[in-house]
């Protein structure tokens, strides 16, 4: 088992965001966090990266306790997070973004072949690369934001929200990259609102509604679902 | 380009068009120089406010303080170099004078800022106004009536002169204006160390972690940037650079009045640092020269004149141009 989430807690202040979830992720495998506006995905996201501390619960990654971890610890142990609105450096160049995907790596060369393997991936940016983050289009932001989380070397990758606020067919390129980074190896926690195709890339796939979780099946059942197609799939 | 866009280089150019009538171009060519090396000391100290507003949003009024710190460790170290008779004093002062303000900002950071980051803005921000007031009192006690350790701590109250690290030459220029070498250091000290600094920001992977914490602490936390040690390193560089102005200062005016004498220095600069845009380098330097200038014009036409000129740049500025001169280079996150 990759990550293992038991029993999380989260509350801001006094209200509770999330309230005994536990959920796991093997390796290559990609799983999704589906549920409405102020579910609690995102806080289980940053809960995992370190951003928020718990308020209960425990949080494995690979056998170790991450839960109490500081960020750039987690970082180094190989979890990578795409925040939702991408977070892209508007003041740096894109190369520069590229950098601090790869802040934490000492192996320089590796790196430039995983740059070189990026833009190959993602050949905008390689005509972008001394463009401000700022310049780009919220489709070349979201790729820039998946190249400079695949330039960290991690094991798993976060995914707050990818299709947020972009056109559809930009969406379904972006869905087949995520699909294609995972056939390459690398385990994939998504979070999504867009449940269709979501859980047309996932293997399995978690609901969460007010903080817990109410269904956790594969993405092809969830997908059959009566009453998940009438919530999330809008029929 | 709006029209309230052209209200300060407007007042700017009357006042240096009266001057002119007034004293004619040679007086204000020669202000003009000596402005330009006030101007130096301003833009060496307004760098360190707006590196660190850059990164944390702090006006970190203690930073004046530091500045005045540096002109001491500049006096001791450069009169204990000279009754050896060590060569090079000035640059070994120097180099003093920066390694000791770099350690006390990273100490100020690390003990009075640090352990309230999570704290609404304001918090820090009169701590900040606390650190100062700390050091200009306490720095200022009489040794002889403090008992050991803290008698080897304090500077005490009374004037002391600065050693005479480098002997001025006057040296003539066209027309009757003069230049000197003591100016002659000072702004070039001041550019050399803008260049440094630019190059750190702009090519070195500190530099560009320093922009990312800038832009958005908590991705450049995802990224695995290791933010409090940016923070550390942004008040380093901050207090050399301040240390630097230190002894720019000392060799400029050959005395230390008190451990007050940064109060002015720091809000001036302060001053400057907003009038360039708070946050923006290159701002910084501009604000920092444009003060320099200012001020020395004003004191010329009477000595009490530059503290009041300071403060109505810095209204002028914020009624017709709160973003500063330069603004933010670019685009605010959505």
């Amino acid at each position: 088992m990759m990550l293992k989430v038991c029993n999380l807690d989260l509350r801001y202040q006094q209200i509770q965001a999330v309230k005994g979830v536990s959920f796991e992720v093997s390796k290559a495998e990609i799983v999704t966090l589906l549920g409405a506006n102020g579910a609690g995905k995102s806080s289980i996201l940053r809960a995992i990266s370190g951003l928020i501390r718990p308020f209960g619960g425990e949080i494995f990654f690979e056998g170790i306790n991450i839960t109490r971890l500081p960020c750039h610890e987690i970082v180094k142990l190989g979890i990578v997070h795409v925040p939702e609105g991408r977070g892209i450096f508007a003041n740096l160049k894109v190369i520069e973004n590229l950098e601090m995907g790869s802040f934490l790596r000492r192996d320089k060369k590796a790196v430039r072949q995983d740059i070189e393997r990026v833009f190959t991936l993602f050949p905008i940016l390689r005509q972008r690369q001394n463009q401000y983050g700022a310049t780009l289009s919220g489709g070349e932001q979201q790729m820039l934001a998946i190249a400079r989380a695949l330039v960290a070397g991690g094991k798993l990758i976060l995914l707050d929200e990818p299709s947020l606020g972009l056109a559809p067919r930009v969406v379904e390129s972006i869905f087949q990259i995520i699909a294609r980074i995972n056939r390459e190896g690398l385990s994939i926690l998504l979070v999504e609102q867009n449940a269709h195709q979501a859980l047309e890339i996932a293997h399995r796939g978690y609901i969460l509604e007010t903080g817990s979780i109410v269904l956790a099946d594969t993405a092809s059942n969830l997908a059959k679902n009566q009453s998940i197609r009438k919530a999330y799939l809008g029929e | 380009m709006k029209p309230s866009d052209l209200v300060l280089p407007g007042i700017l150019l009357v006042s240096a068009g009266l001057y002119v009538w007034y004293y004619g171009w040679l007086v204000l060519a020669q202000q003009m120089i000596n402005g330009l090396q006030r101007g130096s000391m301003y833009a060496l100290i307004a760098l360190g406010y707006t590196l660190v507003y850059g990164i944390i949003r702090l006006i970190n009024f203690a930073h004046g303080d530091v500045f005045m710190m540096g002109v001491y460790f500049a006096c001791f170290a450069g009169n204990f170099l000279l009754s050896r008779g060590v060569g090079f004093a000035f640059w070994i002062a120097m180099i003093v004078a920066m390694i000791g303000c770099l350690l006390i900002n990273v100490l100020i950071e690390a003990v009075a800022y640090r352990p309230l980051r999570d704290r609404p803005r304001l918090t820090m921000l009169i701590t900040a106004i606390g650190v100062s007031l700390f050091l200009e009192n306490f720095l200022s006690l009489d040794p002889h009536q403090l008992p050991f350790p803290f008698n080897h701590l304090v500077f005490g109250p009374q004037f002391r002169p600065f050693p005479t690290l480098i002997k001025e030459r006057v040296y003539p220029l066209a027309a009757g204006l003069t230049i000197s070498n003591i100016k002659i250091i000072d702004l070039a000290t001041a550019l050399m160390l803008m260049v440094v600094l630019e190059y750190i920001v702009k090519r070195t992977k500190m530099g560009k972690a320093m922009r990312a914490v800038s832009y958005d602490m908590d991705v450049a936390r995802l990224m695995g940037i290791h933010v409090d040690r940016i923070i550390t390193f942004t008040f380093a560089l901050g207090g050399a650079l301040a240390g630097c102005a230190g002894i720019l200062y000392g060799l400029t005016y050959g005395v230390l009045q008190s451990p007050c004498l940064g109060m002015w220095p720091g809000i001036v600069a302060f001053v400057a640092a907003v009038v360039g845009g708070i946050g923006n380098i290159p701002g910084a330097m501009l604000g920092g020269f444009l003060m320099g200038i200012v001020e020395t014009l004003a004191i010329s036409v009477n000595s009490n004149l530059g503290y009041g000129v300071t403060f109505l740049i810095l209204i002028l500025v914020l009624l017709v141009r709160p973003k500063g001169l330069l603004g933010s280079p670019y685009m605010e996150k959505i």
